[in-house]
C-alpha cells in the first residue's frame, strides 16, 4: 500500500473504532445500573 | 401525561435500545453500497467529504430524528403525522408528517423482497447451489432469479417463496412488540452480524496473493493481486476529486442512506424512549456502531476480496454492474475459490449472506413499525391486526415487485421513495424540529437525561447548517437526476407503462394515508368533543 492510501486508511478506521469506543465507554460509565448507590441515610 | 403516552411499551434496557437503533441503521448498504461510492468517487479523497457530511448531516439529523421520537411518544404519538402535530401547532403538520408513514412502508415493501434474496443464497450457499460457477453462470443464476426463472436455472416459484418467508419472518417479529420481538431479533443479530463480518474480514485480509491475467488495450498481462492492492485501491486519494460537487453530494447521500435518515424509522424507535431517557449519547453510539460496519468491515470485505481474485479491472467492471453484481455474483465467485475447500466456501457463502440478511431484517422490521403504532394509537387496533395488515399489503404489492422487477417496477419506488423522498422528509422535519419548535426548545429536549453535553458547535450546526446543506442536496438531486427520472429519459419503451404503474401505485398509497390521518383527526375530535359535552 501508498502512504498516502495506508494513512487514509488508519485515519478513517482511528476515527470510527475512536467513537465507538469512546461513546460506549461513557456510556457504560453512565449507564443508571452502574452509578454509585446515594450515602447511607440520605432520604429518596 | 396522557393514558396513550402512560400506556406505551418501552425500550427494556439500554443496550436493546442502541442494537436495535444500530440494527435500524446497519443495512445492505453498508457492505454492497459504500465500498463501489468510495471506489467511484475518488478512494481515500471521498473519506474527507463523508467524514464532513458525517458531522454536518448525519450525526445532528440523527439527534433531530430522536429528539422528534421523544417529544412525540411522551405526548403519546408513535408516528411523523402525530409528532410533527405536537411540535407544530398548524393544520397542516399532520399532512406534512404523512410522508414519515409513506416512506417506511414503501421502502419497507420493496426492501423485504431485496431481503429475501439474502436468505435465497444464504440457502444456495448451504446447499452448493452457487459451487463451480463461472463469471457468466452466477450471473445467470442471479438474473434467472430475479426474472422468476425464465425457464433456466431457477423455478418460477422459487423467489416468491423466500420473500414470503422473508416478509412473515418480518411480521412475526414485530407483532412480538417491542422487547420481545425488536429487541431480542437486535440482541441475537447485531452481535452475529458483527462476529461474521469480523471472521470475514480476518479471512480476506489474510488471504494469499493470487495470479490474475488482465486484458487492457488488447495486452493480456499477469500479475499478483492481494487483499492489500484492494485496500490500496479503495483507500487511493484522488485528490481532483475534491474538486467536483458530485463527489461531495455522493459522500452526503451515502451518510444519509447509511444511517436511516430521512424515513420515519428512527423516530418511531424514539418514540418508546422516556421522558429522561439519554439522547446524546446513545444517538452518537448508534451512528458510531453503524460507521463501524460501514468503514471498518464494509470497506475490509467485497473490494479487497475482489481484487485479489479478479483485479482491479475486474473489480472495477463489477462495481459498475451495480451493488448487487458485486454481492451476488462476485462473492460467490470468491467463496468458490477460497483455499479450504468446500467447507470454507460454504461457511464463508453463509456468513456473507447471513450478516445481510440480519443487516436487512433488524432494518426492515424498523421500517414496519411507524404504520403498526398509527393504527394502534390511531384506530385502536391491537399489534396483531395491525402487522397482519401491513404484511398483508407488503405481500399484495411485493408480488408486483417480483413479477415486474426487471422492468423497472422496483426502481421507481427505490428512487422516489428510498432516495429522494429521504431528503425531503430530512429537510421537513429539520424546519419543524429547528426553526418552528424553536433552537432554544430543540437543545433543551436533546438535553434532558443528557449522559453528554453536545458541543454547543451543533446548535449552530442544527440550526443553519444542516438545512442549507439539504436544500443544496435537494436542488442538486432534482437538477441532475429527478427531472430525468421523472420524465423517464433513455427508459427503454417496454418498461415505460410498468413505471407508470409503479408510480400510480405509490401515489395510491400516498392518497391512502392521507385520507386515514384524516379519519384519525376527526375520530380524535369527535371524541375529544363527546368527552367536553359530557364534562
Amino acid at each position: 500500500m501508498t502512504t498516502g492510501a495506508l494513512i487514509f486508511m488508519l485515519a478513517a478506521w482511528t476515527g470510527v473504532l475512536g467513537l465507538t469506543a469512546w461513546s460506549f465507554i461513557r456510556l457504560v460509565r453512565t449507564d443508571p445500573k452502574h452509578e454509585a448507590a446515594p450515602p447511607p441515610g440520605t432520604s429518596l | 401525561m396522557s393514558d396513550a403516552a402512560a400506556n406505551r411499551e418501552q425500550w427494556g434496557s439500554r443496550i436493546g435500545l442502541i442494537l436495535a437503533m444500530a440494527g435500524n441503521a446497519v443495512g445492505l448498504g453498508n457492505f454492497l453500497r459504500f465500498p463501489r461510492q468510495a471506489v467511484e468517487n475518488g478512494g481515500g479523497s471521498f473519506m474527507i467529504p463523508y467524514f464532513i457530511a458525517f458531522v454536518l448531516v448525519g450525526i445532528p439529523l440523527m439527534w433531530i430524528e430522536w429528539g422528534i421520537g421523544r417529544e412525540g411518544g411522551v405526548r403519546g404519538q408513535g408516528s411523523l403525522p402525530g409528532m410533527f402535530d405536537v411540535l407544530w401547532k398548524n393544520p397542516v403538520a399532520k399532512y406534512l408528517g404523512v410522508l414519515g408513514l409513506f416512506m417506511p412502508l414503501v421502502v419497507l415493501i420493496y426492501y423485504c423482497y431485496i431481503e429475501s434474496w439474502t436468505l435465497a443464497w444464504t440457502f444456495f450457499s448451504l446447499t452448493g447451489a452457487t459451487r463451480g460457477l463461472d463469471q457468466e453462470a452466477m450471473r445467470g443464476f442471479l438474473a434467472s432469479y430475479q426474472d422468476l426463472g425464465n425457464g433456466t436455472v431457477h423455478g418460477f416459484w422459487t423467489p416468491f417463496i423466500f420473500f414470503f418467508i422473508t416478509l412473515a419472518a418480518n411480521i412475526w417479529v414485530v407483532t412480538r412488540g417491542l422487547t420481545a420481538g425488536i429487541e431480542r431479533l437486535a440482541k441475537i443479530g447485531m452481535p452475529l452480524l458483527f462476529v461474521f463480518a469480523a471472521l470475514l474480514v480476518l479471512r480476506v485480509l489474510t488471504l494469499e496473493p493470487h495470479a490474475v491475467t488482465e486484458v487492457v488495450n488488447g495486452v493480456a498481462t499477469t500479475r499478483m493481486w492481494s487483499p492489500w492492492d484492494g485496500l490500496q485501491f479503495m483507500y487511493n486519494p484522488d485528490w481532483s476529486a475534491l474538486n467536483r460537487p458530485s463527489v461531495w453530494l455522493a459522500a452526503a447521500g451515502q451518510i444519509f442512506f447509511t444511517l436511516s435518515v430521512g424515513m420515519g424509522s428512527l423516530q418511531a424507535y424514539a418514540s418508546y424512549l422516556k421522558k429522561d431517557d439519554d439522547i446524546a449519547l446513545s444517538g452518537l453510539a448508534t451512528c458510531a456502531t453503524n460507521e463501524t460496519a460501514e468503514v471498518v468491515l464494509g470497506g475490509s470485505l467485497a473490494i479487497p476480496a475482489i481484487v485479489t481474485f479478479f483485479g482491479v479491472t475486474g473489480a472495477v467492471a463489477i462495481s459498475k454492474a451495480g451493488g448487487f453484481d458485486l454481492g451476488f455474483v462476485a462473492m460467490p465467485l470468491v467463496f468458490n475459490q477460497l483455499p479450504g475447500g468446500v467447507i470454507v466456501g460454504t461457511a464463508a457463502g453463509v456468513m456473507w449472506f447471513g450478516l445481510l440478511f440480519f443487516a436487512g431484517i433488524t432494518s426492515s422490521v424498523a421500517m414496519a413499525t411507524p404504520a403498526m403504532t398509527f393504527f394502534e394509537e390511531h384506530f385502536g387496533w391491537n399489534r396483531k391486526q395491525s402487522g397482519l395488515l401491513i404484511g398483508g399489503l407488503a405481500l399484495l404489492l411485493g408480488l408486483a415487485h417480483i413479477v415486474w422487477y426487471s422492468r423497472g417496477f422496483l426502481d421507481e419506488w427505490d428512487y422516489w421513495a428510498g432516495t429522494f423522498g429521504l431528503v425531503i422528509v430530512a429537510l421537513v422535519e429539520t424546519i419543524i424540529f429547528v426553526w418552528v419548535y424553536g433552537p432554544d426548545n430543540m437543545w433543551r429536549s436533546l438535553h434532558e437525561g443528557a449522559a453528554m453535553r453536545i458541543p454547543r458547535f451543533f446548535k449552530v450546526v442544527m440550526t443553519y447548517v444542516t438545512p442549507v446543506f439539504l436544500i443544496v442536496m435537494m436542488i442538486w438531486w432534482i437538477r441532475q437526476d429527478a427531472i430525468p427520472t421523472l420524465l423517464m429519459v433513455g427508459k427503454p419503451e417496454a418498461e415505460i407503462p410498468v413505471r407508470w404503474a409503479s408510480r400510480a401505485v405509490m401515489l395510491g398509497i400516498l392518497a391512502v394515508q392521507l385520507l386515514l390521518v384524516r379519519m384519525a383527526w376527526r375520530r380524535r375530535d369527535t371524541a375529544t368533543e363527546r368527552l367536553r359535552r359530557a364534562a
